[in-house]
């Protein structure tokens, strides 16, 4: 019963995602990597939240802080920072890509320093960082629907099915077709949310006030950090990791394509300014993992803390639905993760060759099917080696940075000064996790690297400045004349 | 960079508004008591911190030039003096335009 619930949202998510993809450009790049920079207020904020809430606010965040407290929350503070940051840099990426015709990271970067060298070297780390994402949603989708399934469904399959449903849609119907599923997501996950908050304080509890009692009394080092048992999230990690993430969230490759996906910078303004109010829903996981201390003491796998707690109570209906949410939480940003990859190598490797520049969306969607098979193979035979490397994905994409966005708006910044400083914070944040020691003195080996990662930057092109032509630069917004030439259209 | 874009767009400063409450503002509130509105004091604070970040960015785009400047030529936006609370309606209407 609850399995073909969650069959019927699978099949009803690849119908949406294919359809809408009708009466695209078949053969025009943009229109399937950035949804021919065409979509609206609405389509942007849903696919956004679409992206950005991952298996993660199903499995993980109530995981986390069932086994490590309120931490968790650092999910909702860095998401606040990062799309208050993208009021100013979402607009900066979407005008110069727009301008210049570029459609992620790697391609910016290597046209501001005329360097397409960069963006290979760019694609390469960015692709190592974000494949464990990939492969973190489908695992994710394998536990969501073995849970669901009542253990009928091996995860074998659920990796397989994972698999498929996210290529059929994002292969036919690029970014406009994960923001169409997107639509089917938010409302699930939404709807989803809010019966689980309301039904498990009333089911084992009692109501919140007596839930709350119960884990203020029983749970008391949960409520606050470091937390209970381990000193590794404080406060210090807290806010490090915040400000990182937060700084980062602009930067990554998924997030960008939705920026560039937007019709004008004012709908990213408009999207800084709606999206942080639906990460109220973040709270409902986090709570929800203190509860299940309690209703589900001594799990093994932390990620189950929320599914086995409804499993044993709610109807199957019900919980089918909740499956259905979580996963399509794992279906869109799969996709999207995908096809940003896919973007990255065709705009910035594959498609470079005089030969191969008109094949650039064949290309992009050859390396979204490549880097999921990859991501699904890796998942077989090796499932825990990208696992571990997803620790540091957010830590390693922050040392793209300043060549992304620094290099947009401060002229003298060279070449040489963007890849030492590049260089350098992979290494510290490498290093770092290799030894053990992130996070380093309780503060996370990110943020270490990409502070060392901005003076290197600083040092190296003040020694040997640069000096960009003003095409190579981020436009200023404001010009004197009554209207910017970017916002009239 | 060149034009008034610097200096008048003082407001953006509020978009230090969200690092400040979850970076700065949680050392002290890192507590259980009080307890407020049924919350523990971290989770409370957290959630208004949440609540607050959007104010700070509307505060940050309210006199924003550049904000007010794209409202004035939005497609479908006749008057510049469109009362503020009407925009996130009336940006929902310019949804998905094939």
């Amino acid at each position: 019963m609850s399995i073909a619930i969650v069959a019927v949202f699978l099949v009803a998510a690849c119908v949406l995602g294919v359809r809408a993809g009708r009466g695209q450009d078949k053969v025009d790049l943009a229109a399937w990597s950035v949804g021919g920079r065409s979509l609206g207020l609405l389509m942007t904020l849903v696919l956004m939240a679409g992206e950005t809430y991952t298996t993660f606010s199903y499995l993980g965040a109530a995981g986390w802080s069932y086994t490590h407290g309120v931490s968790a929350l650092y999910v909702v503070a860095y998401l606040s920072i990062g799309m208050a940051a993208s009021y100013v840099v979402g607009p900066l990426l979407w005008s110069y890509a727009h301008r210049h015709g570029l459609h992620n990271v790697t391609d910016i970067a290597a046209h501001r320093f005329g360097a397409p060298w960069l963006g290979v070297l760019l694609t390469v780390a960015a692709t190592v960082f974000l494949l464990p994402y990939v492969q973190l949603q489908i695992t994710g989708m394998g536990t969501v629907v073995a849970s669901v399934s009542y253990g009928a469904i091996g995860l074998g399959v659920s990796y397989l099915v994972a698999f498929v449903v996210s290529e059929v849609f994002v292969l036919a119907s690029g970014l406009r077709g994960s923001a169409w599923v997107s639509v089917l997501k938010d409302v699930t996950v939404v709807v989803t949310l809010a019966v689980v908050f309301v039904f498990v304080p009333l089911h084992f509890f009692g109501g919140y006030g007596a839930m709350f009692a119960q884990i203020g009394a029983e749970r008391a080092a949960w409520l606050t950090m470091p937390g209970p048992g381990s000193s590794t999230y404080g406060l210090a990690w807290f806010l490090s990791t915040a400000l990182l993430n937060g700084a980062v969230y602009s930067v990554i490759p998924t997030t960008v394509a939705g920026f560039l996906g937007a019709a004008s910078p004012q709908i990213l303004r408009r999207n800084a300014l709606l999206l942080p109010l639906y990460q109220v829903l973040l709270f409902v996981p986090v709570i929800l993992g203190l509860a299940a201390t309690f209703v589900v003491p001594g799990l093994k796998d932390s990620n189950l803390a929320l599914f086995e707690m409804l499993r044993t109570a709610m109807p199957e209906w019900l919980f089918g639905l909740v499956g259905a949410a979580g996963a399509l939480s794992a279906i869109v940003p799969l996709a999207v993760f995908m096809l940003a990859i896919g973007t990255m190598w065709s705009r910035s490797v594959l498609g470079l060759h005089a030969r191969t520049r008109g094949r650039q969306r064949q290309l992009a969607q050859l390396v979204t099917l490549l880097a999921g098979g990859l991501a699904l193979g890796m998942t077989y035979l090796f499932p825990n080696a990208l696992v571990r490397l997803s620790v540091i994905s957010y830590e390693g994409l922050a040392q793209l940075l300043p060549l992304v966005v620094i290099a947009l708006v401060w002229r003298r910044m060279s070449l040489a000064g963007g890849v030492a400083g590049l260089v350098a914070g992979l290494l510290v944040v490498l290093v770092l996790m290799a030894t053990g020691n992130d996070p380093w003195g309780g503060i996370n080996a990110g943020a270490i690297g990409l502070v060392l990662n901005l003076l290197v930057t600083a040092a190296v092109s003040l020694a040997r400045p640069g000096a960009a032509p003003a095409d190579r630069l981020a436009a200023p917004e404001l010009v004197p004349a009554r209207s910017g030439p970017e916002e009239d259209r | 960079m060149s034009g008034p874009s610097r200096s008048s767009r003082r407001s953006l400063w509020w978009l230090l508004g969200p690092p400040v409450l979850f970076c700065v503002a949680v050392v002290p509130a890192n507590r259980v008591d009080p307890w407020v509105l049924g919350m523990p004091f971290l989770v409370f604070w957290l959630l208004l911190a949440t609540l607050l970040s959007p104010v700070c960015v509307w505060l940050a785009a309210r006199r924003d030039p550049v904000w007010q400047a794209a409202r004035r030529t939005a497609p479908g936006r006749r008057t510049a003096k469109a009362a503020p609370e009407a925009a996130p309606t009336a940006a929902a209407q310019e949804v998905d335009r094939r």
